[in-house]
């Protein structure tokens, strides 16, 4: 898969992963299990993009006598999936007309 | 491998990378072994389900090469009003910088410059009484001989001897200076070429 198109999916895949509620890496890792597998490396440049582009808030939970790190979605988070989800819609349109000119050649 | 043994394995292979970058990746993956760890796994397990920490590492490197490098964002409008108001005081303290760097500079030149001088006048001097030591020793010699023709004994034993002192204490004078003088000028030279590598060496940084 395109590597831009690709990232963009996932982000909004962790957005949407800590969009009801704050979540931790590895919970994060297993609610996306399902649709997509994420590696740790990869899960990690991720959280690192959002926070950088002010989509989550990260903060440092003590839990069973260590550190974890709870990732919360902002306003600019929630906006990013709606705006995904209208791109997405342009997308489809595009893919739909990408199908039928294959299927009219036939 | 147990958790400590993974991460130590990990930091070594990270070998390079910034100390926060290596301490934030660390303490993701630590976090990431505890939490399976919490749900039932042993350490080993969690670590193999993680990976190869030379793997890992190979993966976070190519990431991190992959990364859109920082733009330079242009000074903004604030900044250069500041800039521009603030010319007469950041102007002239640059001069003044500049003149004071200028000036220190030329006085190096000049108290080296002096040191040559000095040394190559006080040669020049002590080879000037060498030589008219010599060269009054000789006229004596000279006198000494005129007075033979006179018939004066006395004054040309007088003088004569006093010419040959005179020559003699050249003589012996110029083998003294001859290795000091050769010293003296062996030192200029040498400065100089160190001086001159100096700048050079300068000029090749730039």
């Amino acid at each position: 898969m395109d590597i831009q198109l690709k990232r963009g999916l996932l982000d909004v895949c962790v957005l949407k992963a800590i969009k009801d509620a704050p979540s931790y890496g590895y919970r994060i890792i297993k609610d996306l299990k399902p649709y997509v597998a994420l590696s740790e490396s990869t899960l990690y440049t991720i959280l690192k993009r959002l926070e950088t582009g002010e989509m989550l808030t990260v903060k440092s939970v003590e839990h069973d006598g260590r550190l974890r790190k709870y990732y919360s979605i902002t306003n600019a988070g929630v906006k990013r999936i709606s705006e995904f989800k209208e791109e997405w819609n342009e997308i489809m349109s595009i893919y739909r007309f990408i199908v039928k000119e294959d299927g009219a050649d036939e | 491998m147990n958790k400590r043994r993974f991460l130590i394995k990990l930091k070594r292979a990270l070998w390079g990378l910034g100390p926060s970058e290596i301490k934030s990746r660390l303490a993701f993956y630590s976090e990431m072994i505890d939490d399976r760890v919490e749900e039932g796994r042993t350490e080993k397990e969690a670590v193999l389900e993680i990976g190869k920490p030379e793997e890992i590492a190979k993966e976070i490197r190519l990431e991190i090469s992959e990364r859109p490098k920082k733009e330079k964002r242009p000074l903004g409008t604030g900044a250069k009003v500041l800039i521009l108001l603030g010319s007469p005081i950041w102007l002239s303290l640059g001069i003044a910088a500049a003149a004071i760097v200028f000036s220190l500079a030329i006085s190096a030149f000049a108290v080296v410059f002096s040191v040559f001088v000095c040394l190559l006048a006080a040669l020049i001097s002590l080879y000037a009484v060498v030589l008219s030591l010599g060269v009054s020793g000789l006229a004596c010699i000279a006198g000494g001989a005129a007075c033979l023709f006179t018939g004066r004994f006395t004054e040309m034993l007088i003088v004569s001897g006093a010419g040959f002192v005179l020559a003699a204490v050249c003589i012996w004078l110029f083998l003294v200076c001859a290795p000091i003088g050769n010293a003296i000028l062996r030192g200029i030279g040498n400065t100089w070429d160190f001086a001159v590598r100096i700048v050079l060496k300068r000029r090749s940084f730039e």
